[in-house]
């Protein structure tokens, strides 16, 4: 094998007999029944996976994917020793071995050669500089949403998909879920009439999930976590508790606060349901409220009116109680409102409509993850790719330029460009830190 | 708590900008001192990046205040300005050069470019320089590029390639091309994405030249560049790049990959040709491009060569195609797609039926319902997903046509379950039989197609069914369907007349049961004397039927009764399941007084003797804040197995009075 032309390891495999690839070209030998196999999936087809990030979402994500037939997980990846020893002893478990390797640099892991496919779940301004090396890599991509920190590097992602042929699932579970499914049918074939408005229901405030609201003093790192590493290509800021795991996502240089958060979750599925995963609003305006001291400066109550070209209006909001949480669409005949665990309709039989196979029939996934690796196999785009995922989070960062701005945004989604406001256009990316670059 | 600029009205921002430019202070919240921007700026100086933020977000008022209009962001700009050239924490620099990222202008270039070289300034600089337009920041930049440190370069390079300079390609292909490789990766980067006919010619020429280790990254950029070339000038400025890359085997797998979907993207005429080569050839990396590609090369009447292909390829590229081919013209690809649904291979056969759910028609609904009858698992699963999303009313009258003659009551039974999900109405009087079939599964389906199918005429049957159901399966399926068709009567009142009219006349103790746990089931209000009137029913079977359909009535119309039950029953489970539904009747109604709400509830709290009931009733509370409320959670707290839900209780309806 040349080794300027690292070959992943289904190809390798088929094309090299086993016995001549040698115990070394392999990460451990583990019993079939562990990859749930059954002889279902010879070595040849099993999809060798590693995952990076498991602060939060990562793990979760890993267990649903160790669980899909034929994946064969041999890496972790993560800038702090708790995390990583977490999630080895986690597939180590499972395997029953010690064999799962763990890494703090991502640059190693995609330059092991022998993985098919990785998951991402890091804080959102590592997204794109990671999910891009993936795919340059020729690795197929799960990761979580929202897709990237800011517009500019959605699209960047969305090319190299593209470029490099890759499977990419975006961690917007809930189109994988029957109620919004079905929600989402009933719509899209019109069962509510035209659509008159639809409002979209998200969390407001900040939460405390890592119990580190008010650590914020300065202080040096903790021995065991790269927070250089971590702090990537955000403006560097000194290290406290209360800016680093999980509670990362309240202040604007490493997320995007609720709004951004959950935009991949029922903006998306307002968009599926109206047949607008391609496209976007042309108007949005917005307000905020914000806090008035510590480190975090993610609105923690908002507002957002978009338009969108066939004169649909998307009311985001969180915080507003006359907006319930989740996705309604209001309609000529009624409204459907869906929501985890909950799916409501006026007239209350939509709930009980099945949608025909003579009508528009969406994708139907009944488990996310098993989506993806069905995808990996077939090659086929899963239920929530790349550009339906940037065409969600678009909506959330142009809502964040809107309430920075204060200005109504006017925006060209076919060319992804804001119409006669240079200033406002200046916030649809943020330059590096050094050392980093967007990879090509 | 902050609010952004949008909320105050026009005329309030005016205002404030008025203050702005008469005074050169910030606006501020009555009775919060005034303070001009350069005393926020001193604030700011100090700030550590830690919790005490104030003064940025004085400053983010005060950019916000003076931003859009030009004479005050021109005089912000210029002391932000003044700001990161003093003396300042990195934070303080870090927190200025994000807003002069929006107001900046090309005045910033003279202050910045100095501060480009210095390490612990570069960061802070080029935020702020790197999103202002003009030739000036380029000029800047590449000036800055090789007096640099080189631990400052990657930035310069970075910007320069994100900023599309083209004023930067010789420096950079300078940088690119340097033998000591240190900064190739990061200048074809920059190259690719600057993307002109000049920077392409230039990674040509790196890529000629760069050591082996270097060229996956110098031909990334190479792509990426090839992208930029034809937007630009078209196909054919592009077709070379890939060329180039392609003509060199060693490059690892996914450039090579790369390079053929992008080459087959800009080869015209000649690409359906070159995809079929590729899918022909041994190369894995090529086959994998070509399958990717597939659907955007090979047009709809050009499909066979690829169907032809199919049964030779290996078993893994087989499952791929069968993906793609899906799409393509039924008449085209069926033949072939049906060959490999009927293969040997479990994966093949898999995907061939996934395939057939676009593909598929009336010919294949036989196919599919004898292969869901006779597969169990993820093969029967595929066969029935596929069967229910044929399209076509032909592919509707095929699955009627095998049910009325199959005799096989495994396919007739999937025949069934597809008729309910197809929705095919016109089946429903053939379906309609099936109900009184002496195969329990053949009911079953038959009862679950028409609860989509059925209508209302159909309710005396499905009851039937209903009373007569063998097992647990089959009479939650029955009363599922009878209360899907009442639901179907437009008016609410009535929904359950067949019903109420059955269990007048019905002698069966057991029966009567069964037909008030349905009338529950509907819960049609109408319904409730006949369920009242059973409470007095001499079988403790009817009785438990109707305290339980009670307690457990859908609309609060039963709140009463249920409250009666709670006092008055002598069954302790009745009694329990009574007092809540009582609380969930009483909760449920959002709309009512508080006072009253509140009044129902502290009498079931009276009724409860254990926590998990005081529990619900201080679980709804909260909901209908008002001092009685208030005064019911507080006394409540003095019950030490529910002293804590009865505080949160209390500390909620606090806040809601409070209007917080």
């Amino acid at each position: 094998m040349s080794q300027s032309r690292p070959m992943r390891r289904r190809e390798f495999l088929r094309r090299v007999p086993l016995a001549a690839a040698g115990a070394a070209a392999f990460p451990s030998i583990i019993k079939g029944s562990a990859l749930g196999l059954n002889g279902a999936f010879p070595p040849s087809d099993r999809i060798v996976m590693a995952g990076i990030g498991f602060g939060m979402q990562g793990g979760s994500n890993m267990r649903g994917l160790l669980d899909q037939d034929g994946v064969q997980w041999v890496a972790v990846c993560d800038l702090d020793d708790a995390h990583l020893a977490e999630a080895k002893a986690i597939v180590d478990r499972k395997y029953g071995n010690r064999s799962c390797e763990t890494s703090k640099d991502f640059r190693k892991l995609f330059a092991r050669g022998d993985l098919d496919a990785v998951s991402i779940a890091v804080p959102d301004h590592w997204h794109a500089i990671l999910s891009i090396s993936a795919l340059r890599a020729g690795l197929d991509v799960y990761a979580e949403k929202p897709l990237t920190h800011t517009l500019r590097e959605g699209r960047a992602l969305c090319d190299a998909v593209q470029r490099y042929g890759r499977v990419w699932q975006t961690g917007s579970w809930q189109r994988s879920v029957d109620n919004f499914h079905r929600a989402c049918e009933l719509v899209r074939n019109g069962r509510l009439g035209k659509i008159l408005r639809v409002e979209v229901g998200l969390p407001s405030g900040h939460y405390d999930f890592a119990r580190t609201f008010g650590q914020e003093t300065i202080e040096p790192p903790p021995a065991g976590f790269d927070y250089e590493t971590w702090l990537g290509p955000a403006p560097w800021a000194p290290y406290c508790k209360a800016r680093v795991h999980m509670n990362w996502r309240w202040n604007m240089d490493y997320g995007g606060g609720q709004l951004m958060d959950w935009i991949g979750h029922h903006l998306d599925i307002a968009h599926w349901g109206l047949g607008f995963d391609g496209t976007g609003p042309v108007q949005i305006k917005g307000r905020g409220e914000f806090p008035t001291t510590g480190i975090y400066n993610s609105a923690t109550r908002y507002w957002v009116e978009t338009l969108y070209a066939d004169g649909t209006p998307i009311i985001l909001a969180g915080g507003y109680p006359e907006i319930q949480g989740g996705t309604k669409w209001i309609g000529e005949r009624g409204w459907i409102w869906v929501d985890r665990g909950g799916f409501e309709a006026q007239p209350a039989s939509l709930v009980d409509e099945i949608v025909g196979p003579n009508e528009i029939k969406l994708t139907r996934s009944r488990d996310h993850q098993r989506n993806f690796v069905e995808c990996i196999r077939s090659r086929a785009a899963t239920i929530a790719p790349a550009e339906t995922a940037h065409r969600s989070a678009s909506v959330g960062h142009l809502a964040v330029v809107a309430i920075e701005t204060g200005r109504t945004i006017r925006w060209d989604p076919a060319a992804e460009t804001i119409l006669g406001d240079p200033g406002a256009d200046r916030l649809l990316s943020q330059p590096y830190r050094k050392p980093w670059q967007l990879p090509a | 708590m902050r609010r952004s600029p949008h909320t105050p009205s026009l005329l309030a921002a005016l205002c404030a900008i008025l203050l702005i430019l008469a005074a050169g202070v910030v606006p501020v919240r009555a009775g919060q001192k005034t303070e001009s921007l350069s005393d926020i700026l001193k604030q700011v100086a100090v700030y550590d990046g830690g919790i005490h933020s104030e003064a940025l977000w004085k400053l983010r008022d005060a950019v916000w205040a003076a931003k859009d209009l030009e004479s005050s962001r021109a005089e912000c700009e210029a002391r932000l300005l003044d700001f990161l050239a003093g003396k300042a924490t990195p934070a303080a620099r870090m927190a200025v050069a994000k807003h002069l990222r929006i107001i900046g202008s090309e005045k910033a270039v003279p202050v910045l470019q100095p501060l480009l070289l210095d390490p612990g300034l570069t960061d802070a600089a080029l935020y702020a320089l790197a999103k202002i337009p003009g030739p000036a920041v380029d000029e800047a930049l590449v000036q800055a590029l090789p007096r640099a440190p080189r631990a400052i370069k990657p930035s310069l390079i970075a910007a320069l390639g994100d900023r599309g300079s083209v004023s930067a390609v010789a420096p950079l292909a300078k940088l690119a091309a340097d033998r000591t490789g240190e900064f190739v990766g990061q200048a074809a980067t920059a190259l690719g994405m600057i993307g002109s006919a000049e920077a392409a010619n230039a990674l040509v020429s790196v890529y000629a030249g760069v050591r082996p280790e270097l060229k996956p990254a110098v031909a990334s950029a190479i792509l990426k560049c090839a992208e930029a070339r034809r937007r630009a000038s078209g196909e054919r400025s592009a077709a070379p790049l890939y060329d180039k890359l392609l003509a060199d085997a060693a490059l690892p797998a996914p450039v090579r990959e790369a390079a053929m979907i992008g080459k087959l993207r800009v080869s015209g005429d000649r690409a359906p040709a070159l995809l079929l080569e590729q899918l022909r050839g041994a190369d894995s990396a090529m086959q994998a491009a070509a399958v990717a590609s597939l659907k955007d090369i090979i047009k709809p009447d050009a499909v066979d060569p690829v169907c032809a292909l199919l049964a030779g390829s290996p078993e893994a590229v087989q499952v791929q195609l069968l993906a793609a081919l899906a799409v393509y013209p039924r008449a085209k690809v069926l033949p072939t797609i049906l060959r490999a649904a009927r293969g040997d291979s479990v994966p093949v056969r898999l995907a061939a039926c996934k395939a057939l759910e676009t593909a598929g028609d009336a010919s294949v609904a036989g196919f599919l319902a004898e292969t869901a009858a006779k597969t169990r698992g993820g093969e029967q699963a595929a066969a029935r997903t596929a069967l229910d999303s044929l399209k076509g009313r032909e592919v509707d009258e095929a699955v009627l046509s095998l049910l009325k003659n199959k005799s096989d009551a495994a396919v007739q039974s999937e025949c069934l379950r597809a008729l309910g999900l197809r929705r095919v109405f016109a089946a429903k009087s053939a379906v309609v039989p099936f109900l009184a079939s002496p195969a329990a599964d053949l009911r079953i389906q038959a009862v679950r197609a028409l609860r989509t199918i059925g209508t209302t005429s159909d309710v005396p049957a499905v009851l039937d069914a209903y009373l007569e159901a063998g097992d647990e399966t089959e009479k939650l399926e029955s009363a599922a369907a009878v209360a899907a068709l009442a639901d179907k009567i437009a008016q609410a009142e009535g929904r359950a007349a067949a019903v109420t009219a059955r269990l007048a006349a019905e002698k069966s103790p057991a029966s009567k049961a069964r037909l008030i746990e349905l009338a529950g089931t509907i819960g049609d209000d109408s319904a409730l004397p006949a369920v009242r009137a059973a409470l007095n029913d001499p079988d403790k079977g009817v009785l438990d039927a109707a305290a339980r359909a009670l307690a457990a009535w859908p609309t609060p119309a039963a709140r009463h009764d249920a409250l009666a039950l709670a006092r008055t029953a002598k069954d302790e489970t009745h009694r329990l399941l009574a007092l809540q539904g009582f609380i969930r009747m009483t909760a449920g109604e959002k709309y009512a007084r508080a006072e009253e709400t509140a009044a129902a509830l502290k009498e079931a709290a009276g009724l409860a003797a254990r926590p998990e009931e005081k529990k619900l009733v201080l679980a709804a509370l909260p909901e209908f804040a008002c001092p009685a409320s208030l005064a019911l959670a507080e006394a409540m707290t003095a019950d030490a197995a529910v002293a804590a839900e009865a505080k949160a209780a209390t500390a909620k309806i606090k806040e809601k009075l409070a209007g917080k």
